[in-house]
């Protein structure tokens, strides 16, 4: 059984989703053996107070203990955003996920790092996501920013002890990302790396594994806004790996991030 | 921190010395590998590109268990006077000679300019007398509506040989600046109707632009083939293409994507004999007009 780290309910602004509930999940969930998700709101990317997005979350998992890790979408510029998080984690959030393209702020704003040092304080990883869906086909309403990773650097630099998780497209390509990535809490999901030797995204999985170890990799499916079988075929393929390794790449590693028994 | 092959990785002691602790494997489910095992595939877009390429592509194909590819070189420039006939029949020659390397794996597409209209024409003779079996991927240096276009296509209809070209449908309304040459979806559709019995392909619907607005707009346009390849996997996008296009029209590549090409294939919601039209039958029904079909 696997633990997805990456997926969602809620609406997205710009395309039609399909299986975006806790029932549509617990379906993707019962196909693929997943055994837990860890979701979050994505309405929350969209609504001015992401709070009411965290309640709606809260709320339609409830009736299934045991099989979602509930992720809160905080926004740091955003009044009230501490009151929040404190509620969020009296609810049984997890972690968080952040969105600073789409919430209107940059990585070096300093309301950011306190959220930071509060997550930490609370011992809850923090998720970034380069970006939701390829900003070519973008909306017109769509701000059209993406997270770099040259600029994720300092605050991975920054906040040694907090667990970042990057979902998606961010992944070292320089030696300067890696010498600060094996310094840091990081984990990295499956998303977008590439099973095989080759493609346009350059990540190789295998080579992923290779500089930075099979205990930094998380199984995930961006599930729904990905499809779902692409990202069980990218781990599936992975046979050169000793196969408690990848064991590991599949849930324990997430078990072990998230206190997962 | 100095590299290591992928041999002394896995058998590295840290890797087994951590992963000692864990539990064992569990089964999953869904049998994501006897998937991929259920189809036969043809690959209508892929691509080599030096060094060596060509054996690391095969064994991308064998681990998705694709028995051919069609590969081109395409000279991506948007700068169509820098695509030159020699640059392009250097190209070529790469391609001719990966199916020289690895015979029964390859189908060789061909890729000219057609700004350079008499170089082009010889180039496509020469290529297809060589065994290649069609056109690909055609880029952005000029724009298939583009009346230096039409000797190009008339020929590809007297050859009876499939055209592969870029799509370059971005967003609504809106063409790259730096590819005014690039074909969208509404140029597929304009040369579709002077050219109804070309066998032209959209390259690409999850290459990066809105995936929905180019399906709806190749709805119009019943004689154009469009392939599922491209880096984008969003959850429903060939179910939205079988939806507009139907079927029939839809052609399985990964061009270079390889687990995505047949992940988002795998996860749409058709039924086995609709797979098997779009991962096999329907490119080689394409092929089959000109005696290039795969038994």
């Amino acid at each position: 059984m696997s633990i997805d780290v990456h997926t969602y309910i809620g609406h997205y602004a710009f395309r039609q989703l399909r299986g975006n509930t806790a029932e549509g999940l617990l379906s993707y969930m019962k196909r693929f053996g997943v055994e837990r998700a860890a979701v979050a709101n994505l309405s929350g990317v969209f609504y001015r107070n992401t709070q009411p997005a965290n309640e709606e979350l809260a709320a339609a998992i409830r009736p299934f203990p045991g099989r979602f890790i509930p992720f809160a979408v905080i926004n740091p510029t955003y009044a009230g955003w501490r009151d929040d998080l404190e509620a969020c984690h009296r609810l049984g959030m997890k972690g968080l996920r952040l969105y600073p393209q789409y919430h209107d702020y940059k990585l070096a704003d300093p309301r950011l790092g306190k959220l930071l040092e509060a997550a930490h304080d609370l011992n809850m990883p923090v998720a970034f996501t380069r970006w939701l869906e390829d900003p070519r086909q973008r909306s017109w309403m769509d701000p059209g920013e993406e997270l770099k990773i040259d600029d994720l650097l300092p605050v991975v630099a920054g906040n040694p002890g907090t667990f970042l998780i990057l979902n998606a497209y961010m992944y070292p390509v320089k030696d300067e990302h890696l010498r600060v990535f094996r310094a840091a809490q990081i984990y990295f999901d499956t998303v977008v790396a590439s099973a095989t030797a080759r493609g346009w995204s350059g990540y190789d999985l295998l080579g992923l594994l290779k500089e930075l170890g099979p205990e930094r990799f998380l199984f995930g499916s961006g599930y729904p806004m990905r499809d779902p079988v692409s990202a069980q075929i990218r781990l599936k393929l992975q046979t050169e790996l000793d196969p408690r390794a990848r064991e590991a790449i599949w849930s324990g590693n997430a078990r072990r991030l998230l206190k997962i028994s | 921190m100095p590299k290591m092959d992928r041999r002394s990785f896995i058998a590295s002691a840290g890797l087994l010395s951590a992963s000692a602790a864990l539990p064992r494997p569990a089964a999953h489910p869904y049998d994501v590998l006897a998937e991929i095992r259920r189809y036969r595939k043809i690959d209508c877009h892929n691509h080599i590109f030096p060094p060596h390429i060509a054996r690391e592509l095969i064994a991308d194909a064998d681990k998705l268990e694709i028995e051919k590819l069609a590969i081109s070189f395409p000279l991506t420039t948007p700068e169509a006077e820098k695509a030159t006939p020699d640059a392009a029949r250097e190209a070529n020659d790469r391609v001719l000679q990966a199916l020289k390397d690895f015979p029964g794996r390859f189908l060789g597409q061909c890729f000219v300019n057609p700004a350079h209209g008499r170089e082009a024409l010889e180039e496509i003779a020469r290529c297809m007398d060589a065994g290649m079996i069609g056109l690909g991927e055609m880029y952005t240096q000029v724009r298939l509506t583009d009346p230096r276009y039409f000797p190009i296509i008339e020929k590809c209809i007297e050859l009876k040989a499939p055209l592969l070209s870029h799509g370059a449908g971005v967003r609504k309304d809106w063409r790259e600046p730096d590819r005014p040459g690039g074909s969208t979806a509404d140029d597929f559709v304009e040369i579709g109707k002077r050219y109804p019995e070309a066998l032209i392909i959209y390259g690409h619907i999850g290459g990066g632009g809105d995936w929905e607005y180019v399906c709806k707009t190749l709805r119009d346009a019943p004689t154009i083939y469009a392939d599922t390849s491209g880096s984008v996997t969003d959850e429903g996008m060939v179910d939205f293409a079988v939806r507009c296009l139907g079927v029939r029209r839809l052609l399985f590549a990964t061009d270079l994507n390889f687990e995505t090409g047949v992940g988002k294939l795998l996860a749409a919601k058709l039924t086995e004999a609709e797979r098997r039209q779009i991962f096999f039958d329907n490119f080689n029904g394409i092929l089959r007009q000109r005696g290039n079909d795969v038994h």
